[in-house]
């Protein structure tokens, strides 16, 4: 792997193509990337931006993608895919300049500088917008054949759904309670100027615009969690079916079907990877065949663990895991309140793991309060005291996990929350009476924690036990309300220097698998935390000040070190000098 | 409010049968159309009166699908009370009781009190599993039965209040031991052996059945 700065035949080959982008900005776009972004009027599954900082990451985001939409290796890839009759050489210096885009890729979604200069609702964390996702996600889920509409993947074949299939009844009924809290908010307040854009134009109703009407009204609504729903079944009993059909022989591939099931093995579906499912519909606007293929990665991958055995044992090894982290990153205070609670066994952080959060964090939804105010900004619903939406949240979470890659890297997540939640923990230790130790959680969470004791309201006892099962289970469980997406910067920060301090592969040697990455393609994911510099989340701009300041700094202390020792050395030879007189006086009487 | 008595209850049965919703109409007395489902277990709490003794209730709600089985029986052991719960549309979801049963009497103390509940009553036009089968089934199995229906409110205060009651009786004739809190009971700071005379029982008898 090439390492970081070195200026390769690459960076000059693209250097005229960054150029041109610089002198048009965004407003041109390649022949495949980014439409959407030309429509200024439209803002695509987020909201409108104010800050400049954010803007200049997803030009440089943009640019990045389209250097990779250009890299030599991914257009013979595509090529390759598209038809396969063609015979072509995949160059392996191209490999590794397309293996070095992504990292960099990686990097520059993981980094967030100028936090400072940030609203408590802003972030340069992941990748911002869903127009950038769309092309994003896949890439880092290595999906060459994305952009390949035409192709007859297996996903048309399995979409003749077998109904008698044995999960397909379990799947309808989540499937019927789902995406309501994703789609809630833009119904709300934010309905005027969010619009989704439907990229597919698969949408069977002509008055929707895409994803989300601009209408509101819950008929509207019922309407579009129908469409939706309908597509959410589509693609996760897809994903399910798909073993069986190659069984069947139903699905024709060059390698043989056999072989191939075998590869896939049983999959077993897990209350919750429908909602991995939904946000992955949502965020690419019901293009099937992109969620589908993407799912199915997920599943196959990151998800491999909990979907290739009938019971979640090893996302309970996963939860065990967390205070084992707490304890190596030095939180030996919470690791007592978790261990006297008996929580060391990570119960509350199931649907965490299992879910990527997406389950867990519901943020509230605002009524529609403001109807008749005609909003033509979106400044003004995105306020600095709004709530922002469940799905934007879990988004920017997504794209952390998917840009780090490895599966292990959740359960750092996780323990990183457990350290953002440490005062309240803390006080819980402390104790006191009822309704000091409330009002006390209350003001430490900003009034996101509400707790149920299991002791009585008017209990004004000092020695009430808080580090109690129930107690800290309800904290931890039950996740804080409306975070902001500064708190969830906060955390993945954390989990990134964890991630990096405490190699999982030593904390973890006896408990994870030898293959954790099943399919080949994901080993370029461990490859990545091997051989990349410490800091792999920081962008390389950021990391170019960064050494300059140290050396700087080096540079100014590296006199010193000298200084001390020859001051040290004169000190100790003083020291020596003196005692050794001492000592010679002393002497003195005794002859 | 002091509580004379802390029970520990679980809900369990199949998915979508309406645990959460049963518990949610009981504790915060609403019903939400649209359910998140439950991934491993939540909780939630509520004070009630059972003849003049204030008993809190703590109520463990359990994931339905079958891949959370080894994670949620953990939580049996520890219970004072159970809720088995079936839907009254779906039969599947009442054949399923015995495996339901057998587990929960594997995993749970001896003296745990199990109630069947047949949910969604206000559904009577999908009815796929009657009355007296639930009846019959509970009769079969030693268990106390009701009809309810969480989107109504009706009936669901009785279940819960009903199973209370059992399982006063039994800290009454001496069948629980109070002080081990395997039991599922936790005794709090107000008095537990003295009956309050004055203060009227809320709970009435349960209805039987619902939607007539």
């Amino acid at each position: 792997m090439r390492k970081r700065g070195d200026s390769s035949p690459t960076t000059s080959e693209y250097s005229d193509v960054t150029n041109q982008q610089e002198q048009i900005t965004t407003s041109s776009s390649p022949r495949i990337v980014l439409e959407e972004i030309n429509n200024d009027h439209i803002i695509v599954g987020n909201y409108h931006h104010q800050s400049s900082k954010i803007f200049a990451k997803v030009v440089k985001l943009e640019q990045l993608v389209k250097q990779i939409h250009q890299n030599k290796y991914y257009i013979k890839r595509i090529k390759f895919v598209k038809d396969q009759s063609e015979e072509i050489v995949l160059n392996e210096n191209e490999k590794e300049q397309f293996t070095d885009l992504l990292n960099k890729l990686r990097r520059l979604i993981l980094s967030s500088p100028d936090r400072e200069s940030l609203e408590e609702n802003e972030t340069t964390l992941g990748c911002i917008k869903d127009s950038l996702r769309q092309h994003v996600w896949p890439l880092l889920l290595h999906d060459p054949d994305h952009l390949c509409k035409d192709k007859q993947t297996v996903f048309h074949l399995t979409k003749k759904l077998d109904k008698t299939h044995e999960q397909y009844e379990q799947v309808e009924k989540d499937v019927e309670r789902s995406l309501f809290k994703f789609l809630a908010p833009f119904f709300g307040r934010y309905n005027k100027s969010i619009v989704y854009v439907n990229t597919s134009n698969a949408s069977s109703t002509s008055n929707l615009s895409g994803g989300v009407s601009k209408n509101v009204g819950s008929k509207t609504m019922n309407l579009e969690l129908n469409y939706k729903r309908k597509n959410l079944s589509l693609v996760v009993n897809s994903i399910l079916q798909t073993e069986k059909k190659l069984k069947q022989n139903e699905i024709l591939d060059e390698e043989s079907p056999e072989k191939l099931a075998e590869k896939v093995g049983q999959l077993y579906y897990f209350q919750g990877f429908h909602e991995i499912c939904s946000v992955l519909l949502l965020t690419f606007q019901d293009s099937l065949e992109t969620t589908f293929r993407c799912s199915y990665r997920l599943a196959m991958n990151h998800f491999h663990d909990a979907m290739h055995s009938l019971h979640l044992d090893a996302i309970m090894k996963k939860c065990r895991m967390i205070i084992k982290i707490l304890e190596k990153d030095g939180h030996d205070d919470i690791c007592q309140v978790l261990r006297k609670s008996d929580m060391d066994q990570g119960h509350y952080a199931l649907s965490w793991i299992l879910t990527w959060f997406a389950h867990v964090i519901d943020q509230d939804c605002h009524d529609k309060e403001d109807e008749t105010e005609t909003v033509s900004t979106s400044s003004k619903i995105l306020n600095e005291n709004s709530i922002m939406p469940t799905l934007f949240i879990v988004q920017t979470l997504f794209d952390v996990f998917l840009a780090v890659g490895n599966p292990m890297f959740v359960v750092y997540v996780a323990a990183s929350v457990v350290i953002e939640r440490k005062e309240e923990l803390l006080i819980l230790r402390n104790g006191g009476s009822v309704a000091s130790v409330r009002e006390k959680l209350s003001a430490a969470s900003g009034g996101r924690t509400e707790v149920d004791f299991p002791f009585s309201a008017d209990e004004d006892e000092e020695n009430l036990n808080y580090v109690e099962f129930t107690v800290v289970f309800g904290l931890l469980n039950r996740f804080p309300k409306n975070v902001t997406l500064r708190w969830i910067e906060r955390v993945i920060g954390r989990a990134l220097s964890m991630w990096k301090e405490h190699d999982y592969r030593s904390l973890f040697a006896t408990e994870i698998p030898n293959d954790s990455f099943p399919f080949p393609y994901m080993k370029e994911c461990e490859h990545l935390t091997e051989n990349s510099p410490p800091d792999y989340w920081r962008d390389e701009e950021e990391e170019r000040l960064i050494q300059e300041a140290k050396r700087k700094a080096a540079s100014k202390h590296s006199v010193v070190p000298a200084t001390t020792l020859i001051v040290g050395g004169i000190a100790l030879a003083i020291a020596v000098y003196i005692s050794a007189q001492s000592w010679f006086f002393q002497s003195i009487p005794f002859k | 409010m002091s509580y004379s008595y802390l029970f520990k209850y679980i809900i369990i049965g199949d998915t979508g049968v309406g645990k959460s919703c049963l518990l949610l109409q009981f504790t915060d007395k609403r019903f939400q159309p649209v359910h998140d489902l439950t991934i491993g277990v939540e909780f939630g709490a509520r004070m009630i009166n059972i003849d003049g003794k204030q008993v809190k209730l703590q109520i463990w709600d359990t994931a339905g699908q079958e891949s959370f089985r080894s994670i949620t029986r953990s939580y049996y052991r520890g219970a004072a009370g159970a809720l088995l719960v079936y839907d009254i549309t779906r039969r599947e979801t009442f054949h399923h009781l015995t495996t339901w049963l057998e587990d929960a009497r594997r995993h749970s103390n001896s003296t745990m009190t199990i109630m069947l509940v047949g949910n969604k009553c206000d559904l009577d036009s999908r009815r796929a599993v009657s009355y007296e089968e639930g009846k019959k089934f509970a009769q079969q199995h030693d268990l106390i039965f009701l009809e309810t229906s969480a989107k109504n409110d009706e009936n669901v205060e009785e279940a819960f209040n009903y199973t209370a009651r059992i399982i006063n009786e039994k800290i009454e004739k001496g069948i629980i031991d109070v002080t081990n809190e395997m039991n599922g009971v936790k005794v709090g700071n107000a008095p537990t052996a003295t009956t309050n005379l004055l203060e009227k029982p809320t709970t009435s008898e349960p209805k039987g059945k619902c939607c007539g």
